[in-house]
């Protein structure tokens, strides 16, 4: 078994 | 209308290889909760999901409803139902809000 985490987006930024 | 699916428009990829690299860290007990697996491109800005939100992701393929997702991800974490399932739930909400699921 895998360990858990909750999950999430972990992180935005600009293509441009 | 209960299956999950992406929105057809976003532009995404599965970074396997980082997924894989992600497994490995796990394994030897590193927090791996920061690190992104699933890129996603949506009007000009780039967004990451976690292992758990990337195989959430990959589960929504339009064939899978919310607590078939949940049942997926039982088998492979060491979770309680009750937690996935609330966690799952407030994730999923979260991406419907932004348009990134839809139900189809």
């Amino acid at each position: 078994m895998k360990k858990y985490m909750k999950p999430r987006v972990v992180g935005s930024s600009n293509v441009h | 209308m209960t299956f999950l699916q992406r929105n057809p428009d976003i532009v995404w990829r599965h970074e396997k290889r980082r997924e894989e690299q992600v497994l490995k860290e796990m394994d030897a007990g590193k927090d791996v909760e920061e690190r992104g697996t699933v890129i996603l491109l949506i009007s000009g800005m780039m967004h990451q999901l976690n292992l758990l939100g990337g195989m959430i992701w990959n589960l929504c393929d339009g064939t899978r409803t919310e607590e078939q997702i949940v049942d997926c991800l039982l088998k492979e974490f060491d979770v309680e139902r009750n937690v996935l399932a609330a966690d799952v739930a407030e994730f999923i909400e979260d991406l419907l809000q932004r348009e990134w699921l839809i139900y189809g």
